[in-house]
């Protein structure tokens, strides 16, 4: 075919250009479209591909990522053969998320709601904005809520980040309320109070452990990376695993031992295993001598916790209790490991308690911070944020928190916060009104009694949410700022989850961000600046924050954006702790600091704070898929397609007792809600307990792939007003999430 | 039987801990369309599933069932039924002596999925042509791992030489019968003149689905030996079936069916499709009319 | 031999560009004067064609209400989730993702006529916007026929029309209907009508 011919209408197109005065007519319009620029032609166009370093953050893990772009297109992310935390693999998350970096799902611009109705079910009517406008509007409501009801009436709902604390201390509220108490406060008020005067542990060398145990422990049902490959490395060098569990997790099902505890009495197995070690003398007499204060405690304290005492209360027969105990602590070396939402995690009005009891048996046989248990972290100097940005004082603020958080002896100590009285505290306005919310990476989903939780957000009259995805939370939202997804960012992980050794993990963007973006420490600052409250923020930015983290480690942002394995810190030898940060400076088995603080310093027997009943028979448990991420992944296909729907799971015999098969809807309800799943029929699971995986129940029709299945598991769980709480009067102010009962019938 | 420094992969399942990272590779890669082949999403070329056919061996639970993970993909065989099935040598070995399937030779007839004993092989309709795990052939040709034992976060699958994946195998299933798991065993090793894939298993075959000492059947053997090639036998006009001795039963109906899937002259049925043109429903229906009768 | 008399050059500059723009982004009143100026530069004919839709639009922004109605659609449709998505790739995927091969293809496609999109340019190189833009681009340069039309069947044929479709029928689409009832009837045209100028030697 000729290419410039066109006779007739050669004419037409020169008078054309010379209408358009030698310019493109397009361009002439002044139509905002997109424009082309010159590029280097090419008629053979070669594959380009690239590696580029990141680290993950599906979770905490913070696993060291090489990523393979090929033509500007991510196309695989392989585990950094250099890193100590991934050696080379990652876990099914990791692999999956590329799907969710180029979900077309995923929110693009800022934007604000038209439709001031709020609600599940309701159209937001969102709207694109510009950036200046989301500051504009969301400074202006915040000052509203200021002037109005004080600066308290705004809460951050998010975990701890620099540039966020900042901010909300600069606004003057002391109401940063994030969702550790639904997570690990339990562990964390043992450990504080026991060994570290800090926060805990999480790094675990499970590898080396000839003898596993946990209680509701599914380390293996989680994935994080980490913990699947010590606990497999374990037992192919023929470790014993015994996993105490009223369900079959998956950690259940590699175990040598699986024991159907009944749910929430672990605490009185762990006290009969005291009970045992204790009196036969089969603790590690050294390192008790030389680790431990208060070990004089123990005998009279465990004297009636008897393995046939535990017995009648965990339906484990005694002589069992007594051999797992005799095994644990003669089997070197041995741990009892917990991670979070395990019994002795937040589910059980005990569990911190059981917490305790863990690093007392933990202790008694020598594997704190040493091979084969757990490990406390690693770390290099961090930076101080107001050293390395300035800034004036804060305006003074008020004590009381809408959480109550502050009355929590132990707790109050950590940027924590409660989920389970928020609620309370916003629709009863306890101890004053609540008006405005900053939220970031919280689903409504994520809330026990979800339902109620939306009836607090209601009651706000602005709630701005930073999230990548339309969720939930992000459709009660009166602005939303999109945030760019981690693959398309930069920073700098500390990874405390498994520092055996410092070693900090550096990223830069693996492709530019898709959509239009901003880092939330960016928006933050943009924030404050739009609040008139940039004075706090002179110079500030993530960048120099990410360079201030290395300089204090030894390196420089420089050195390491091109660094070959994005990695800093070479490999030390581990040599374990000999004191602790405790008032004796050993591991207290008989807590100090328990004590000053009003709780028992020795765990005492307690039961769980509700038990079945002739109306609700069952015990509730929660668990959750490898594969997926709490709230976050159920609208990636892969992942989807690897598990798509949650269900009721029941024991197969209780089932056909209760005339309920395979498949069949039924409703499980408790005294706050109910929800609606298929039955799924297993002998891997106590007769008296159905459990509900978490993840699913998403209502918002912003997530097309994950709208309508399932059921949100936490919408039945009850909430807590400030006084129920207090009454508790629980070290790890627990959320207590599992801690009633249910029934379950036919739909 | 196979050379034993052959690179062999070795999948053990007391380690297996189902988290499907290796399903979700295999499908990223293979499914997306950055690759040669274009796989249809849901067909998986590995899969994993859960079997509630194990027990515990120890503690108050022993004899109680105890579910565990199966990683469902091809092993190829040495001597394999899907090769012996396939009229037009789409399904065949290649020069590593893996089992592979040329698409542009696939008539979708299905005779490899319906002869193969681990159900390994899936029929792609939207792409026209059956699927199956190929062990990675493009990269074991450039001297790479497969993608699953590359990326397994619990090394529960891992590659290497034959006799090396033997001898630890042979530790490990020592370790389990030690550890409790009396019927440990290592599987591969003889099945059909010893798989490319070598399978620790913590329970007997059967837990797991594996068929004990399998046999390839006299009708395939026979199928297999016939000189087919598609041109001949349109020239015959013979009509080919899965048990040669049955096949003139079902001329007329092969004949609805070659009508019916122009471009699959030889198909019988697609699994799972055309139930009505399932003959071995038609068989059973007929055997039970005729006994009612 | 068909006549092609009403062929005009600035009317298929015009058209692109202003169907790019529908797309682009959203529309505000600030946005009328060039649109208006849009509209006034097609001949006779075109302009009739879209009479209809200048009318709806200019009611639309002249009124807060009814542009913040306007906005609300736009993001129902190209926003959110539960409207369509303007890229290539999700459409020629197996997968509903960004960035796949179709991507790829048109990327290395602007490469070729010596191009690539300007670097902060907000969408991605298959967005319906940015290759309706390189279809004025190609014209205006005076390329080929055949390259226009290629590009056209290769790039935008076989997935555009599908996704017009849908927003004809979309629940949410008023305005934004009549325009891509409109667009679609325009390459429907452009495709017609590159064929016959190709035909005639």
């Amino acid at each position: 075919m000729q290419s410039t011919k066109k006779s007739t209408f050669e004419m037409d197109r020169r008078t054309f250009l010379k209408t358009a005065a030698g310019g493109s007519l397009a361009a002439g319009l002044g139509l905002g479209i997109p424009r082309f620029v010159h590029a280097e032609q090419q008629s053979v166009i070669e594959p380009q591909s690239k590696v580029v370093n990141t680290f993950c953050s599906v979770c905490g893990g913070g696993c060291g990522i090489r990523a393979h772009v090929v033509d500007g297109r991510v196309v695989h992310l392989e585990g950094n053969p250099d890193d100590q935390a991934a050696e080379g693999r990652l876990c099914v998350k990791a692999y999956s998320s590329i799907k969710t970096l180029y979900d077309p799902d995923r929110l693009k611009y800022p934007m604000k709601r038209t439709n001031p109705q709020k609600g599940e079910g309701v159209d937001p009517g969102f709207i694109q904005i510009s950036w200046e406008e989301a500051f504009q509007l969301t400074a202006e409501n915040f000052q509203k809520a200021i002037d109005e009801h004080g600066p308290e009436s705004i809460i951050f709902f998010m975990r701890g980040q620099d540039f966020a604390n900042r901010l909300r201390n600069a606004i003057g509220t002391p109401n940063h309320v994030a969702h550790q108490s639904t997570c690990f406060t339990s562990q964390v008020a043992s450990w504080f109070a026991q060994v570290t005067g800090g926060g805990r542990p999480y790094v675990y060398d499970l590898e080396n452990c000839k003898y596993i145990m946990g209680f509701g422990f599914d380390g293996l049902g989680k994935s994080k990376n980490m913990h699947i490959r010590s606990i497999t490395r374990a037992l192919a060098n023929n470790a014993k695993m015994v996993i105490l569990d009223p369900y079959m997790s998956v950690t259940a099902r590699k175990a040598h031992e699986w024991i159907q505890i009944k749910p929430g009495t672990d605490l009185a197995f762990a006290l009969a295993m005291i009970h045992v070690i204790v009196s036969e003398n089969l603790f590690d007499a050294s390192y008790v001598e030389d680790m431990t204060f208060g070990f004089e405690y123990l005998a009279d304290f465990a004297r009636d916790y008897t393995p046939e005492w535990a017995a009648e209360i965990t339906e484990v027969p005694a002589e069992d209790i007594r051999r797992i105990a005799r095994e644990f602590a003669t089997t070197k070396p041995a741990h009892i490991f917990t991670h979070k939402r395990d019994a002795a995690g937040p589910n059980y009005a005990n569990s911190t308690r059981l917490a305790q009891a863990i690093v007392i048996l933990n202790a008694l046989v020598g594997t704190i911070d040493r091979e084969g248990g757990l490990l406390l972290k690693r770390s290099f100097p961090t930076p101080s944020f107001d050293e390395v940005f300035p800034r004036p004082d804060f305006p003074e603020r008020r004590k009381e928190r809408i959480d109550a958080w502050e009355q929590r002896e132990i707790m109050s100590r950590f940027t924590n916060g409660d989920f389970a009285t928020v609620a309370d505290g916003i629709l009863n306005e306890k101890p004053y009104p609540t008006k405005a919310a900053l939220v970031r990476k919280y689903n409504l989903l994520a809330f026990p009694e979800a339902k109620r939780m939306e009836e607090a957000l209601k009651k706000l009259d602005f709630i701005a949410v930073c999230e990548i995805y339309p969720s939930e939370m992000a459709m009660m939202a009166d602005v939303v700022f999109p945030e760019p997804y981690w693959l398309e960012t930069s920073g700098v992980s500390e990874r405390d989850f498994f520092s055996r050794y410092p070693q900090l993990a550096v990223r830069t963007p693996v492709i530019e961000p898709q959509y239009d973006t901003k880092g939330f420490s960016a928006i933050i600052v943009e924030l404050a600046k739009a609040m008139n409250l940039g004075h706090y923020f002179e110079e500030a930015s993530g960048g120099k924050w990410n360079n201030a983290i290395l300089e204090a480690a030894g390196t420089t942002w420089d050195d390491m954006k091109d660094h070959p394995t994005g990695l800093w810190g070479d490999e030390k030898p581990f040599e374990g702790k000999t004191s602790f940060n405790t008032p004796s400076g050993k591991i207290e088995l008989f807590s100090t600091v328990m004590e000053e603080n009003g709780f028992d310093p020795l765990p005492h027997w307690r039961p769980r704070r509700e038990e079945p009943t002739a109306d609700y028979p069952f015990h509730y448990l929660i668990n959750r898929p490898p594969m997926h991420k709490m709230t976050e992944s159920q609208n990636n296909r892969l992942i989807m397609a690897l598990y798509g729907e949650n269900h009721a799971i029941l024991n197969d015999r209780r089932a056909a007792e209760m005339g309920i098969r395979e498949g069949d809807e039924v409703y499980v309800e408790s005294r706050v809600a109910k929800i609606k799943l298929k039955a799924k029929l297993t002998a891997g699971i106590r007769h008296d307990c159905v459990c509900v995986f978490h993840g699913f129940g998403h209502w918002s029709q912003g997530l097309s792939r994950a709208a309508g299945i399932g059921a949100n598991d936490g919408d039945l769980i009850p909430s807590m007003t400030h006084e129920e709480m207090k009454a508790l009067h629980d070290p790890g102010a627990g959320a207590c999430m599992l801690d009633f009962p249910v029934k379950v019938y036919r739909a | 039987m196979s050379n034993q420094n052959e690179m062999t992969m070795l999948v053990d399942h007391s380690l297996c801990i189902g988290c499907e990272a290796c399903t979700a590779v295999c499908k990223n890669i293979y499914d997306s369309d950055a690759s040669i082949y274009n796989v249809t999403p849901l067909i998986f070329r590995t899969k994993i599933s859960e079997l509630n056919t194990g027990q515990y061996y120890s503690g108050s639970a022993a004899g109680s069932m105890r579910t565990v993970y199966k990683k469902n993909a091809c092993l190829h065989c040495t001597e394999a039924s899907c090769v012996m099935a396939c009229p037009t040598r789409a399904c065949h070995k290649n020069e590593d002596g893996l089992v592979v399937i040329d698409e542009r030779l696939c008539i979708s007839c299905n005779y490899c999925a319906k002869n193969c004993p681990y159900n390994a092989i899936s029929y792609d309709r939207p792409a026209g042509a059956v699927n199956k795990c190929s062990l990675c052939d493009a990269r074991i040709d450039q001297g790479l791992e497969p993608l699953c034992s590359t990326v397994c976060p619990t090394k529960a699958v891992q590659f290497g030489p034959r006799d090396t994946m033997i001898a630890h195998a042979s530790q490990r299933v020592e370790d389990l019968k030690n550890q409790g798991y009396v019927s440990a065993n290592l599987y591969g090793t003889t099945e059909f003149n010893g798989q490319r894939v070598l399978m620790i298993l913590d329970e007997a075959p059967p837990a797991y689905g594996l068929p004990v000492n399998p046999q390839i059947p006299l009708s395939l053997r026979l199928w297999s030996a016939l000189p087919l090639r598609p041109l001949v036998l349109a020239a015959v006009g013979a009509v080919v079936g899965f048990n040669f001795l049955h096949s003139r039963k079902y001329e007329q109906k092969a004949a609805e069916v070659r009508q019916k899937h122009a471009a699959a002259p030889y198909c019988y049925v697609i699994p799972g499709q055309d139930e009505d043109d399932d003959l071995e429903a038609m068989d059973r229906e007929r055997e039970s009319s005729d006994s009612s009768s | 031999m068909v006549m092609v008399m009403n062929v005009n050059y600035q009317d298929r500059v015009v058209q692109y560009a202003l169907h790019a723009r529908f797309f682009y982004d959203q529309l505000l009143a600030k946005d009328w004067p060039v649109l208006q100026n849009t509209f006034e530069a097609m001949t006779p004919t075109c302009r009739q064609a879209h009479q209809v839709i200048r009318t709806e639009i200019e009611k639309a922004l002249s009124d807060k209400a009814a542009e913040e109605k306007l906005r609300v659609e736009y993001a129902h449709l190209f926003l959110l989730p539960e409207g369509v998505k303007m890229y290539a790739s999700v459409h020629q995927s197996s997968e509903p993702l960004l960035r796949q091969k179709a991507w790829q293809q048109v990327t290395k496609r602007y490469k070729t006529h010596g191009l690539k999109l300007e670097p902060d340019e907000y969408h991605p190189e298959d967005h319906a916007s940015v290759e309706l833009s390189f279809m004025a681009h190609l014209i205006e340069q005076g390329e080929s026929y055949e390259a226009q039309l290629d590009f056209l069947q290769k790039h935008v044929l076989i997935w555009l029309p599908g996704v017009l479709q849908k927003l004809c029928t979309h629940p949410k689409a008023e305005i934004y209907r009549l325009v891509s009832e409109r667009t679609l009837h325009f390459l429907k045209e452009e495709e017609q009508l590159l064929m016959q100028l190709m035909n005639m030697e």
